[in-house]
């Protein structure tokens, strides 16, 4: 496991004077499932891909238990892209041993039937629907026990079922394993369901404008009223939250938090 | 899966039985030594290959075609893969490449023979040098277009160098190394026959310089006709199961 602690003056898209995020900062601390939200072009996957060692660094700081982040991931990671980018020249299996070289077949066959894809290590992944793609994702950021691992709205585009059972598949595999998650999302209800702390992030360039703990025990299933119940609220406090925007009557007890 | 095999070969075969047919019948209307029959081919073909020493010249012409094939290929992937990868680099020997891509080939061969003399060497390196410059415009394109998304999987889960550029790099770019390996197996072998022609005393080119001399046209499309044969050999045998093994998974490169 490890903590995190991001500290960002500005990031500006490459050959762009647009500024894309900051100034940010914020800590997670170690085994903590945290989700961003905010709206598209916030810098939510600039972010990720920054903490990923995929994008330079910009003014600032990104520290792993305390030791600033040197040009390669700072711990092992694990990232659920948006589209579950498998090589498509790999079988299933290989495409899990190239994240984990020594693996056993018994081992690949063990965390294909924990994601539910028993018997399709030999396939390739265009003979795997989307839903299966993406579990074929989440076994490989798994595989390797990752410290941290990033989520880039990895449920986008799923029918409504698919998703809810891949996030209750996340959840089993994040209890099981503890990483430290960031999980950027657009779904409120799904950070609802499975963060520990939401962070809202303001339109670009993306600051977080609140820091919102969810207080609610688990198990959250999706249709929970407890789980709505504190989404009108929340929402009702802060109406333009969705948007990018910190407004509404919970602004005068902002610092108090929900 | 046997009867669309059958109907396959038959379709295939088609046009070569309508070329042979036409061929015969021109053959016989013009009734010219310039211009043999199918028959006198075939009957050179089985003198030249069972009482002459076609075997020899072949073998000779085919180890020339696939060392130089292969010393071509090696350098083409290994140049077009640094100037795909390294836009400085390909800045710099942009112009240099079109340049190599515009000299004739006869060019090269000729230069090659006089400053190197006319040796082995000589003739391997002209071949080489001729095929270099397209195998490296194909792959630097490949080069250029690989899935950034797929290597930053590879680098976010700390894939090793040997296992990034072997399983996740160049698979990327086998389609553009395969398209430059077609195209360049039948250029060499053309331009192999030139360097035979002009600087070397055995293989087919050497072989059919001879049978020029003495308007023999039947052992010279003989020859021709032998030397295909193993070039379709070679395709079958070689670049088609290749083809199959890129296209594994559906890849077929970067569109």
């Amino acid at each position: 496991m490890v903590s995190l602690d991001i500290a960002l003056q500005s990031k500006f898209y490459a050959n762009s004077p647009d500024k894309v995020l900051g100034p940010l900062s914020f800590s997670v601390s170690a085994g903590e499932f945290v989700a961003l939200v905010g709206p598209s072009g916030a810098g939510k996957t600039t972010l990720l891909n920054m903490i990923a060692a995929l994008q330079s660094s910009a003014p600032g700081e990104i520290k792993f238990n305390g030791r600033p982040l040197m040009g390669k991931p700072g711990c092992k990671i694990g990232y659920i892209f948006q589209q579950p980018r498998l090589m498509p020249w790999l079988t299933v299996a290989d495409n899990l041993r190239l994240v984990k070289p020594d693996i056993h077949e018994s081992d690949i066959g063990a965390i294909l039937a924990k994601v539910g894809l028993e018997g399709k290590s030999l396939l390739y992944p265009k003979h795997l629907s989307g839903g299966m793609q993406r579990r074929v994702s989440i076994a490989r950021a798994f595989l390797t026990e990752p410290d941290l691992l990033l989520l880039d709205e990895p449920f986008v585009s799923l029918d409504a079922p698919n998703a809810d059972n891949l996030r209750s598949l996340l959840s089993e595999l994040w209890v099981e394993q503890k990483p430290t998650v960031i999980f950027v999302t657009h779904d409120l209800n799904e950070a609802i369901q499975l963060a520990d702390r939401i962070l809202f992030l303001s339109a670009a360039p993306g600051m977080v404008i609140l820091d919102q703990p969810v207080a609610i025990a688990r198990p959250r299933l999706p249709d929970d009223s407890r789980l709505q119940r504190w989404k009108t609220d929340l929402l009702c406090d802060y109406s333009g939250l969705l948007e990018g925007v910190l407004s509404g009557p919970g602004l005068k007890s902002v610092s108090g938090g929900k | 899966m046997i009867v669309s095999g059958i109907k396959r070969l038959l379709l295939g075969a088609v046009p070569l039985v309508t070329l042979l047919l036409v061929w015969q019948g021109a053959a016989l209307l013009l009734d010219s030594s310039n211009f043999p029959s199918v028959q006198q081919v075939f009957v050179s073909l089985h003198t030249h290959l069972f009482a002459g020493d076609m075997l020899h010249h072949l073998l000779v012409t085919l180890l020339r075609v696939l060392l130089s094939f292969t010393i071509a290929m090696l350098l083409g992937v290994l140049i077009g893969i640094m100037m795909g990868a390294f836009p400085r680099l390909n800045q710099a020997g942009d112009s240099l490449l079109v340049i190599a891509l515009n000299v004739p080939a006869l060019v090269t061969i000729m230069l090659c023979y006089v400053w190197f003399g006319l040796v082995e060497a000589a003739a391997i390196a002209a071949v080489a040098i001729n095929k270099i410059p397209t195998v490296v415009v194909m792959v630097r394109e490949g080069a250029r277009v690989v899935d950034q998304d797929l290597l930053d999987v590879a680098k976010v889960f700390q894939v090793s160098p040997l296992r990034y550029f072997f399983k996740v790099y160049l698979p990327q770019l086998y389609p553009f190394i395969m398209a430059s390996a077609r195209s360049g197996l039948s250029l060499i072998w053309k331009i192999v026959l030139v360097v035979e022609l002009l600087g070397r005393s055995d293989g087919v080119g050497f072989q059919l310089g001879t049978y020029f001399q003495f308007f023999d046209i039947s052992s010279i499309l003989a020859y021709t006709l032998a030397f295909a044969a193993i070039i379709l050999v070679i395709e079958g045998l070689i670049m088609r199961p290749l083809d199959r093994f890129i296209a594994r998974g559906g890849y077929h490169g970067q569109s």
